[in-house]
């Protein structure tokens, strides 16, 4: 098949291939399915279908995001892409969501453990699966404000090396602590949301001592203008990644509960022998008690403030971010950002002024278009 | 205990099996989609102005209403949700029902536009559009509907020029903004709207989007698409889906002075309905507004919850006044099945009972309405374009 762009695809051919091995895969699963439903009446469950179950709906579901990842890069309208990128991205959080689901289902039925009840059952296997789920909510929540504002979302990350550059002397140590720093948080993640800002504001302390102080000092020199204006922006960000930390811990942390809620109506369901007979049944209560949560959360002043202050720190870091660019292109012969506001600001004006002659003008020939008539009228 | 997984595993395999052929046929279809339409309402543009544009739409009737109906949309996303669709138009159900209609389009603000004003919106294109529709229906007065942040504007452009608007209509219009009732009123209060104007000057349509995604997470960056997988054997439920979506995500820049003023004197300060708001050194008095009035809210709309569409209605000296809802949300209030049947039939006779013309001359007024612009739009190489 040829794309519009050129490019040659055998799409249908590598589609039907996927499918064979879906298909064999599928064909796999249930001979062990059969295996375990053979057994006489009362005989333990074999785990056979509890293995394949999981990854033969995850092996459908790769197939099916593969072929059409390769379909949306080459859909003959501008929409596609965008469009499946969003599906197959909720096809994920489905997709880890059934998992779940498959796994709890399996948990809950089973027998509790001697001496422990349903609540202590399913908070068991809550714990252990809450890992998981955290990485499922970071997929789902990562929406980048960066993209929307039409800057990369590499930028934050380039400018970390450049005002290393401007500070290296002094920063180094600190730049390395930062690269171990998201390792800190995804351990942190595994034992809690909240854990995710203690081990910032662990970080941030030892730096506002010491490296803060630095950055807040009057620059020397030559290069002091741009020094300082780095300066600034390696502040702003640490600003913004402090703010941005305690965000997410706000929304993992309601999102945390919100599954712990469907655990417990999930144990109530089973305990009255009325659990979700589909997974369908079970994706309904998931999410709309999920979205119950976060709307509790949402109107609350406390998250009204973090939200501002989320975007008040993007949008400092934003200006840090052109003011640097600005310094830079100084030499080059083209014009900044700033020039091209004064122009558009007197632009503005302009246009302001021809339009309010313009009517004026209007204005004045109405009236001695009037006066000529009534002058006429005088004469006849 | 029962366990459905295991009781129903071949159930479960027959539904992956459904949902991998809806998949396959899904593809299928949408290779046959080449391109989706929207805003196929037959129309012609009669002014430009900058970005502005001025539409008036061919009358599907032969007579249609003598007092034409200008309609005004929101800065934020574009017009064309009015008329989506053939069979999910506004647009079209008002013109069948006799209207004589106009809209404007605000375009799509560039870097250039970060210094436009609510002033320059509301008393500078706005009442040029009024007075352009004035001059070609040679009335004083015409009718105004404005939608959302479009019914906002029409409100206070109604209080500044209540002599150029015979019947007001809005529709989901926020007027009251201290209400509590929408996390947009609550969120806007926290956002410093100065910093990120000086920041970014125009303000990315792509930004405000995922703030108003951020609204209902679950449902409208999951379970949407969700259902989309369900339903992707469908032509034309993925058809109206992929069109929605192309609206949703067509949203323009704002211009930033202008939403600098809206946030700061609407949302966070609640100018309007203190009548305290001003535009261009004029203040919005609210009592000004004298002619019928028209107001209509949805039930259920999480943007603009009734709360703060309802005290319009209290605000105004209008003697004429009706308030009336639908139920459903801030945009099925103009797709859904029932806005189809109800909306416009609702909105035309209103319209209808209020719009008969006495017999005499057209005043000097409407005469001269809109000749300044006139010469601006002449300059401009005023066309007719079949859109």
């Amino acid at each position: 098949m040829t794309t519009e762009h050129g490019r040659e695809t055998d799409y249908l051919g590598a589609w039907s291939e996927a499918q064979r091995s879906w298909m064999r895969l599928w064909a796999d699963s249930l001979s062990g399915f059969s295996r375990t439903t053979e057994r006489g009446e009362g005989e333990k469950e074999s785990p056979g279908p509890w293995k394949s179950t999981g990854p033969i709906y995850d092996e459908w579901l790769k197939m099916s995001q593969e072929m059409f990842g390769k379909y949306s890069e080459n859909a003959p309208w501008g929409i596609g892409a965008q469009t499946f990128a969003r599906t197959l991205g909720a096809a994920q959080i489905h997709s880890k969501l059934y998992e779940f689901w498959a796994n709890a289902a399996k948990f809950l039925s089973g027998a509790p453990a001697e001496g422990k009840g349903i609540q202590e059952t399913y908070q068991e296997f809550y714990g252990s699966w809450l890992k998981s789920y955290n990485e499922a909510l970071r997929g789902f929540f990562g929406v980048s404000l960066f993209e929307p504002l039409g800057w990369p979302g590499g930028a934050a990350a380039e400018l970390m090396p450049m005002y290393g550059d401007a500070l290296s002397k002094f920063s180094r140590p600190w730049m390395e602590a930062i690269q171990g720093l998201p390792q800190k948080l995804a351990e942190a993640l595994q034992k809690g949301p909240q854990a995710s800002g203690d081990v910032f504001r662990w970080w941030l302390q030892p730096y506002e001592q010491t490296w803060g102080r630095v950055l807040r000092m009057p620059a020397l020199g030559p290069a002091r203008e741009t020094v300082g204006i780095a300066q600034k922006g390696t502040e702003a960000l640490v600003e913004y990644y402090s703010v941005t930390t305690d965000f997410w811990s706000a929304l993992y942390q309601v999102s945390t509960e919100a599954m712990q809620k469907v655990m417990s109506e999930l144990g109530r369901r089973y305990g009255k022998g009325q659990a979700p007979k589909t997974y369908g049944e079970f994706y309904q209560l998931w999410w709309k008690t999920n979205e119950d949560a976060v709307n509790e959360l949402y109107k609350t002043p406390e998250f009204s403030r973090l939200l501002g202050s989320l975007v008040d720190s993007l949008m400092l870091v934003r200006k840090r971010y052109n003011e640097i660019m600005e310094e830079y292109l100084k030499a080059l012969p083209i014009p900044t950002r700033t020039e091209m506001d004064d122009l558009y600001k007197s632009l503005y004006l302009l246009k302001k002024e021809v339009k309010k002659n313009a009517r004026q003008v209007s204005d004045l020939q109405e009236k001695l278009r009037r006066t000529g008539r009534a002058a006429g009228k005088e004469q006849s | 205990m029962r366990n459905p997984i295991s009781e129903n595993l071949q159930q479960l395999m027959g539904e992956v099996v459904e949902t991998n052929r809806k998949l396959v046929k899904g593809m299928e279809m949408l290779m046959n989609i080449s391109d989706l339409d929207t805003g196929t309402t037959p129309r012609d543009l009669v002014y430009q102005e900058d970005r502005m544009r001025l539409f008036h739409y061919r009358p599907l009737v032969d007579k249609p209403s003598a007092v034409p109906l200008l309609i005004t949309y929101a800065l934020v996303n574009r017009p064309y949700m009015m008329d989506l669709q053939e069979d999910r138009s506004l647009v079209r159900r008002l013109l069948e029902h006799g209207q004589d209609i106009y809209m404007i389009d605000w375009g799509y603000p560039g870097p250039g536009d970060r210094y436009l004003t609510l002033e320059d919106y509301i008393a500078g294109y706005l009442d040029t559009a009024v007075d352009t529709v004035r001059e070609r229906s040679r009335l004083d007065k015409i009718n105004l509907l404005g939608v959302c942040q479009g019914g906002t504007f029409s409100v206070i452009y109604a209080a500044l020029y209540p002599e150029k608007i015979r019947n007001l209509v809005v529709m989901v219009t926020p007027i009251d903004f201290g209400t509590d009732d929408g996390l947009l009123h609550i969120w806007a209060r926290a956002l410093n709207i100065d910093n990120m104007v000086d920041t970014l000057g125009v303000i990315p349509g792509d930004f405000l989007n995922a703030g108003f995604l951020m609204l209902k997470p679950f449902q409208l960056m999951l379970d949407k698409y969700v259902g989309l997988l369900d339903n992707l054997d469908k032509k034309e439920t993925v058809e109206n889906f992929v069109r929605m979506e192309k609206w949703i995500f067509d949203s323009p820049s704002q211009a930033g002075e202008a939403i600098r003023q809206f946030v700061n004197d609407l949302y966070k300060k609640n100018l309007l309905i203190k009548n305290e708001l001003r535009i261009g050194g004029r203040r919005v008095d609210l009592k000004r507004i004298d002619m019928p009035l028209l107001n209509i809210y949805a039930e259920q709309d999480h943007l603009v919850p009734p709360s703060a569409s309802k005290p319009l209605n209290d605000a105004v000296s209008s003697q004429d006044k009706a308030i009336f809802s639908l139920r459903g949300g801030h945009i099925g209030i103009y797709v859904s099945a029932q806005s189809q049947k109800q909306l416009a039939p609702n909105i035309a006779e209103w319209l209808a009972a209020r719009s008969q013309l006495p017999v005499g001359p057209v005043s000097a007024g409407a005469r001269k309405a809109g000749s300044p612009k006139k010469q601006a739009a002449k300059k401009q190489g005023e066309k007719k374009q079949a859109e």
